[in-house]
């Protein structure tokens, strides 16, 4: 990945940051992508373009879907069509650095599923962030 | 084995359909909704969760909402082609396509279509035939001795272009030339032609002394351009010296003389067959005098054509332009459509020109204030 001359392979405060934690997009960019099984919420991490480079345990769970059908998927064409709008796939094509929540609904499995998503990406970086929480 | 395969298949075009699809009860509770739809409704969702469609649709679509309610029993279509505007953040709003069937009781499938591109265009070509139309609706030549108010309503709903004109034209002699027209139709091909009929016309009036020869001229040109036949005019040449108001019509309305408090006269005696008709019977003039302060409006039908309406129209306009007489001509024909239209949608465009003679400066009648006020 460009910009990272290493990757930590354990939590830099020694803890597993939650979805809302201040720190979390920075702790993300620290990170090897390993890690990021345990977190307690889904987070879907993809390329500057949208394709899914890593897609965590908590997140297949809720979607259904197995992960080896997302990876290197666009995100928002293929994966998660729900979110190709202005609300949520412009956010990181126009912005170089994101870090916001925002309440959306998802269509797992066909049903209204309310969740809380945060937006992260930082200039520099070849990942973007999406983090899934439910509500 | 194949069964599941084949249903895997079905949930995946059902979740890549690029068409919103949901399926609710009758109540509006969303029991199934594909990427699409939620995608298209999230600008309105906030923090709501899309459970109870009819929540989100009350502020949106509230017809339809009702139209599902209110008829548990009818299966199949319940709304079509309806135009949902979805505001957004953003600077443009997004526009839906809405259709609601009634699939089984109980089971109603909402089918939601963007079609943002389409209506922004839409919208920008009515824009640009508003603006067209705007610009060559009419034209006031600066006459100091003549007030003159003109007033235009377009049609309520969607024809909100058509074919109206007026006009207020500078003559030799200090006389006023006076013109409200009417090319038949409600679309940008009437306003052509509207417009190409209003030059012609403006152009040859200073060279015609007597209403009936510009008449005359105004039948070839509506002749010649494309759409202006059977366009309906009026046109009066006005002497302010005098108050003498010859006039001619062509299939149009009577222009009216508002005497003050008194009264109001329908000039009637200058009527003749629509423009372009290929009439060759020759086209007859009239007259009729303004004493000081009287007006003299004209008008096209729309100010008497409303919906649903039976009484004498022509009755009402005269005592309704007595009631407003005391009023600057330019409010005189504002007041004149609102008192006509009594808060019902215009049927019809409307145009409507008034002038007024000045009462004379040396006159000793006591004169109300504002009565002979200029219009602008």
């Amino acid at each position: 990945m460009s910009g990272r001359t290493q990757s930590l392979t354990s939590w830099p405060r020694g803890i597993v940051p939650a979805f809302a934690d201040a720190d979390l997009l920075a702790e993300l960019e620290a990170v090897t992508l390993q890690l990021i099984e345990g977190l307690d919420f889904g987070l879907i991490v993809m390329d500057r373009s949208g394709e899914v480079i890593a897609y965590n345990a908590v997140e297949s769970r809720r979607s259904g879907l197995d992960r080896h059908r997302v990876l290197g998927r666009n995100f928002f064409v293929d994966v998660g069509p729900c979110t190709n709008n202005y609300l949520v796939a412009e956010r990181f094509h126009e912005s170089e650095d994101l870090d916001e929540e925002l309440d959306y609904v998802f269509t797992f499995r066909m049903a209204p599923t309310p969740v809380r998503l945060r937006l992260m990406a930082r200039s520099g970086s070849g990942r973007q962030y999406l983090a899934v929480r439910g509500r | 084995m194949n069964i599941d395969r084949e249903r895997q298949e079905l949930l995946e075009l059902f979740y890549q359909c690029p068409v919103g699809l949901l399926e609710i009860d009758d109540r509006g509770l969303v029991r199934k909704v594909n990427p699409a739809a939620a995608r298209m409704l999230a600008p309105v969702l906030g923090s709501r969760d899309l459970g109870d469609l009819f929540d989100v649709l009350r502020g949106l679509a509230p017809d339809v909402v009702a139209r599902i309610e209110k008829n548990p029993e009818v299966l199949g279509p319940l709304a079509g082609g309806r135009r949902v505007l979805i505001p957004s953040s953003r600077a443009d709003d997004y526009c839906l396509d809405l259709t609601a069937v009634r699939v089984q009781p109980d089971r109603v499938m909402i089918v939601l279509t963007d079609v943002t591109a389409e209506h922004r265009l839409a919208e920008r070509e009515h824009r640009i035939a508003l603006e067209l139309q705007r610009s060559m609706l009419g034209r006031i030549d600066p006459i100091a001795s003549v007030p003159v108010g003109v007033a235009y309503r377009a049609a309520d709903g969607d024809q909100q272009v058509g074919g109206d004109w007026y006009d207020v034209i500078a003559l030799p002699d200090d006389r006023v030339g006076l013109i409200v027209g009417d090319v038949a139709g409600h679309d940008l091909r009437a306003t052509a032609a509207m417009g190409q009929l209003r030059s012609s016309v403006r152009a040859v009036a200073p060279f015609c002394a007597d209403p009936a020869e510009l008449v005359g001229h105004a039948d070839r040109f509506a002749a010649e351009i494309d759409g202006a036949a059977f366009a309906s005019m009026a046109y009066v040449i006005f002497d302010p010296r005098d108050g003498v108001a010859a006039y001619a019509c062509a299939g149009h309305p009577s222009p009216l003389v508002v005497r003050g408090y008194r009264s109001a006269d329908f000039l009637e005696d200058g009527p003749g067959p629509l423009l372009g008709e290929g009439t060759t019977a020759p086209r007859h003039s009239a007259r009729a005098e303004l004493a000081p302060g009287d007006a003299l409006v004209l008008y096209t039908d729309g100010l008497y054509e409303r919906r649903g309406q039976s009484a004498d129209p022509r009755s009402r306009l005269r005592d309704l332009a007595v009631q407003a007489h005391h009023l600057p001509a330019a409010a005189f024909a504002d007041q004149l459509i609102r008192d006509m239209l009594a808060g019902e949608p215009a049927a019809d465009e409307i145009c409507v020109l008034v002038i007024r003679r000045e009462p004379a400066a040396e006159a000793a009648v006591p004169q109300r204030p504002g009565a002979a006020a200029p219009a602008s």
